[in-house]
């Protein structure tokens, strides 16, 4: 199947179609795999992420939007501002539908417009409207205003007053509360002053092979139904984390310097459904994970584990109601709830120790509303911290980077590390920064032993990265059915043969995964240069020397010199070379040959 | 006295979220649950904090925790 793309000059506002063959959906199939192969080839090494050359990538997948189960999604990508490498996020909307309804598997934006712009993408063409309306308002208020201008049916996806400040980690929203793109997609939309895309339109979809997916699909739904699973998922979903991270000493509580919090129990999945008023999620899914409760200010807003535990726990609060209303103000302002909880908790503990002078205390709602406002539109104290965590403590110094809580300059989400060497080092090496969305292994550690740094922990980060990282990204799909609701791979496989045509099987998916982690890995190699070296895997420092003092596990911490050594054998497993770069033999069986040339002072033997 | 605590999916099978035995001799967890309620294997069970089986037998001061197998939020 060829994937059909439209590349958008938002310098001259004019567009094109393309087409890529076969033969490249085979090797990069869509979504991350697609974004990764066109920033490698069009985004040249130093360009400013938040300039003209930098370029916006939406990217379905073959999957995505289609009429089945957890489909609903896609891709934004681009040259990261937080992280300065490859950084993309997905998100779930409706917009993964009416992209392929306006005939497209891909968006490529490029250049810059001279003032606000919307972009409307049909069936028909590319309208270019004057977006001044819209600029300045928070992402719910361009929702309505979308919704009038192009209709509910319509997918839109936008940027709050973070992206249009250029906030490091401003996200990419849709829909009242989907947000992607932590990596500061929003950001890079901002830059370019695409205020909003919108698409439409009535094209069909291009399935090979129709009937077989409308009865896989069929079946497939019914299956994730039946699960003994399903119920539960449905009253509590991801929020059932936040007891099982707590009892596990892994709940983020006071910027990551405990894991375990005093007052876990009324921010629970438990304490949430006795106020929930609904559920929310994407297209085509049939177990939704948003859950709907009214917060602190009385308005509507939609959480899930990580937004809670860091606006909760982390900041040191005890209210759900506060936390979702934090969750909900970071979804208006189109900021990312984990680097903003990241952000606010860093900024707390700097006030505590004296590091900084201002009026900030843990578990003060007001004080962390305060500050989210103020990061959002760069005020005060507000504007350093909208440069991150990493950056801020290389402002304020005095031992202030060894609880920035980072990989890459990411702030890492929602999982206490000191007894998880293994989750520790999916961190370190998750290819966008400190996220967790392809590789987590904390229920395996705990189940297996939290201790070892063993290579039978890598092979299980390795499962998950190109299960996880690599085909749900580039099918798109949420993996959430697979290990929640037992949903088998297999099923993925047949959705997408059924789809392209091709019979690929899970050792191709697999080496997709390799294949597509290797060449982010290289984005991150060919930008850094010299700069690149092993520490930018590491995580940070309060995981080794300081010890948790509450809970079961007082007294524990992960051990420098034994990461360190995980980390090289996990490089090894990878084919990748001493410094943490896929040396010249990967490379070429991975068929990434173009990568070479460049990278060539870089590369092991 | 053998202290229980469930979580997610469990506790619908198993009826409760916490609760107390107290099992005269060792006991496997399966019975005192209650034999089928869940399936071995789909559940990780911890026995004060490593990993056991729901055949294991328990007794004494001992801590039961079943949680489920996820992938995270």
């Amino acid at each position: 199947m060829n994937l059909k793309l439209l590349r958008v000059s938002l310098d001259n506002e004019e567009y094109q179609t393309e087409e890529l063959d076969s033969a490249f959906t085979e090797k990069f199939v869509g979504g991350r795999g697609l974004a990764a192969k066109l920033i490698w080839d069009e985004v040249p090494r130093g360009a400013d992420p938040l300039g003209p050359e930098n370029k916006l990538i939406i990217a379905g997948g073959p999957l995505s939007g289609l009429p089945l189960p957890s489909a609903g999604k896609l891709v934004i990508a681009s040259k990261s501002p937080h992280t300065l490498g490859y950084g993309d996020g997905n998100i779930g909307s409706r917009a993964s539908v009416q992209l392929k309804r306006a005939g497209y598997d891909a968006v490529i934006f490029e250049g810059t417009s001279d003032s606000p712009v919307h972009v409307h993408i049909t069936d028909n063409g590319v309208e270019f409207n004057d977006a001044e309306d819209l600029w300045g308002k928070d992402t719910f208020k361009k929702e309505d205003i979308l919704d009038e201008k192009v209709g509910k049916g319509s997918g839109s996806l936008m940027i709050g007053p973070s992206g249009e400040n250029l906030v490091r980690y401003a996200t990419v929203m849709s829909q009242r509360g989907r947000a992607g793109g932590r990596t500061g997609m929003g950001a890079v939309m901002g830059s370019k002053k695409l205020a909003a895309v919108s698409f439409s339109g009535n094209e069909d979809f291009r399935i090979q092979d129709e009937e077989r997916l409308r009865s896989l699909t069929k079946e497939a739904y019914q299956q994730i139904k039946d699960s003994d699973d399903y119920n539960f998922w449905t009253r509590q979903g991801t929020m059932l984390a936040i007891r099982l991270t707590n009892l596990n000493s892994a709940l983020p509580t006071r910027n990551f310097s405990e894991g375990v919090f005093d007052q876990a129990d009324n921010l629970d999945g438990y304490s949430m459904e006795r106020v929930k008023k609904d559920r929310k999620g994407c297209p085509g899914c049939n177990m939704q994970c948003g859950n709907i409760i009214t917060d602190i200010e009385g308005c509507k807003a939609e959480l899930d584990y990580e937004n809670i535990a860091m606006l909760g726990p982390n900041l040191g609060i005890g209210s759900l109601q506060q936390a979702a209303a934090l969750n909900r103000l970071c979804d208006q302002l189109g900021l990312d709830t984990i680097s903003a909880g990241s952000s606010v908790a860093f900024a707390m503990e700097a006030a505590d120790r004296g590091i900084i002078d201002e009026s900030l205390s843990f578990g003060s709602y007001e004080d962390a509303r305060d500050l989210i406002e103020d990061i959002a539109n760069r005020k005060g104290m507000g504007n350093q911290l909208a440069e991150g965590v990493k950056r801020s403590a290389e402002q304020w110094g005095r031992g202030a980077e060894d609880w920035a809580m980072h990989v890459k300059n990411l702030e890492i989400s929602a999982y206490n590390c000191h007894t998880f060497p293994g989750m520790a080092l999916a961190f370190g090496t998750s290819p966008i920064g400190g996220h967790h969305k392809d590789c987590w292994v904390i229920a395996w550690e705990i189940e297996n032993g939290r201790e070892p740094y063993s290579d039978e922990k890598i092979e299980q980060i390795l499962f998950h990265q190109r299960k996880r990282g690599g085909a749900f990204e580039c099918f798109t799909t949420c993996r959430l059915p697979w290990i929640e609701v037992d949903f088998d791979l297999e099923w993925y496989q047949k959705f997408f043969e059924a789809t392209t045509g091709l019979s690929l099987d899970w050792d191709d998916f697999d080496r997709l995964g390799d294949r597509v982690y290797s060449l982010i890995r290289s984005i991150f190699a060919r930008e850094y240069g010299e700069r690149w070296s092993k520490e930018m895997d590491v995580p940070p420092t309060r995981w080794f020397e300081e010890p948790l003092s509450k809970g079961d596990y007082q007294g524990a911490h992960l051990d420098r010199e034994k990461y360190m050594d995980f980390l090289g054998r996990y490089y090894e497993a990878r084919g990748w070379g001493a410094n943490g770069i896929p040396t010249n033999e990967t490379l070429q069986e991975q068929g990434l040959d173009f990568v070479i040339p460049e990278l060539e002072e870089q590369l092991d033997s | 006295m053998v202290e229980f605590q469930v979580l997610g999916s469990a506790t619908e099978k198993v009826g409760f979220q916490e609760q107390v035995f107290q099992p005269e001799e060792p006991t496997p967890i399966e019975e005192l649950l209650g034999r089928s309620k869940l399936q071995e294997g789909a559940y990780i069970v911890l026995i004060d904090g490593k990993a056991g089986d729901l055949s294991t037998p328990v007794s004494g001061d001992t801590k039961v925790v079943i949680m489920p197998r996820i992938s995270g939020g």
